[in-house]
């Protein structure tokens, strides 16, 4: 259940950088790229992360977006790129050789943050924050 | 009013985590210390192979394990009752340990003087492999009760380590496992994992894998370019 961890670890972030840019804003949302290869179940991800928001300033009102990359990875011998496939034992589909160096699969990022202002004449912005 | 930023954020998650396994390893190197990192599922014979290792090169290195687990001291003690020094991480609810945990240990506790380092994880085939600690070399433990194919159903953890060790082969005639098969599916993950097949209890192909592990140390190799590469 690492998930809880990862989950924390993004609420940090994003009360973070609202605290530090605008602590007027509230966060509406965050976007979390996560790779095949990383050991990381959405569904608990999202469910620690909807448990733990309330404690965390600006993130009340955060919904968590996850993007899912598909592993790629590069073949030895042929150079070529594949999706490792588990029915395959995630080896090459056209050599048979053991997986190589993932080009894709081992992400683990929050990539956008979107944030809702309010501004001073009561409308409401919305906004990213990088 | 809607406003869009174009520069994209990227920020890593678990960077602190990788940041204090940086620290934790500059620790290690400073006192001298080459340190490994066990893990494997529950019951997998962490402990009982630790024990055997130790045992096998107490003659040439001053030892310490660090021991982590939910809940108590029972591997502690068992080690402890072996005359190794044994220092306990209780993780609570956590099922892993992390590096925050290590560097805790190792700023509250005077562990004594050592070359080399066991740090046994919490029992999990999932969640350690996205913790780096600071160790040198990552060390999986497949026991051959569990079956042929957790390389296959668990790849990261087999993807992530330096060597696999198939523990408890004394009872291979009894159980449905074939060393072939998951070797292949460890092979398929990890081309680099060097495999062993030891039973701590019997003692077979123990020295196998202390000659290796020897050489390592030896070499002061391992997975230092592996730390911060994800």
């Amino acid at each position: 259940m690492h998930e809880a961890t990862i989950a924390a670890n993004i609420l940090e972030v994003v009360s973070g950088r609202i605290q530090r840019l605008d602590p007027a804003a509230q966060a509406k949302s965050v976007r979390v790229r996560i790779g095949q290869f990383r050991n990381v179940d959405s569904q608990s991800l999202t469910f620690a992360f909807d448990s733990m928001k309330d404690s965390y300033p600006f993130c009340a009102a955060c919904t968590l977006v996850l993007e899912a990359v598909a592993a790629v990875a590069l073949c030895h011998h042929e150079k070529h790129r594949y999706e490792p496939d588990p029915d395959m034992a995630y080896r090459c589909p056209r050599c048979g050789s053991s997986i190589g160096m993932l080009l894709l699969g081992e992400e683990l990022d929050i990539t956008d943050i979107e944030v809702e202002v309010e501004a001073v004449n009561s409308e409401v912005d919305h906004a990213r924050v990088s | 009013m809607h406003e869009s930023v174009d520069e994209h954020l990227l920020e890593r998650l678990l960077q602190s985590n990788e940041e204090l396994a940086e620290h934790n390893r500059e620790h290690f190197e400073e006192s001298g210390a080459f340190v490994l990192n066990f893990m494997s599922a529950p019951g997998a014979g962490k402990t009982m192979l630790i024990a055997a290792t130790a045992n096998a090169l107490a003659d040439r290195f001053r030892i310490c394990v660090i021991e982590g687990d939910m809940v108590g001291e029972l591997d502690c003690e068992r080690l402890r009752q072996l005359n190794i020094p044994a220092f306990q991480i209780s993780t609570g609810r956590s099922c892993h340990l992390d590096a925050r945990m290590i560097a805790q240990l190792l700023h509250e506790r005077q562990l004594p003087d050592c070359q080399l380092m066991f740090i046994e994880n919490v029992g999990n085939l999932v969640c350690p492999a996205e913790f780096p600690l600071g160790e040198h070399l990552r060390i999986v433990l497949l026991s051959v009760t569990e079956g042929d194919d957790k390389p296959f159903k668990y790849p990261v953890i087999f993807r992530k380590c330096d060597a696999v060790i198939f523990t408890k082969c004394d009872l291979l005639p009894h159980v449905d496992f074939s060393i072939e098969r998951a070797s292949r599916f460890v092979q398929g993950v990890n081309a680099d994992a060097a495999v062993f097949q030891v039973s701590a209890l019997s003692g077979q192909g123990l020295s196998a894998w202390v000659d290796w592990l020897s050489k390592k140390i030896a070499e002061g190799s391992g997975a230092r370019d592996r730390l911060l590469v994800r």
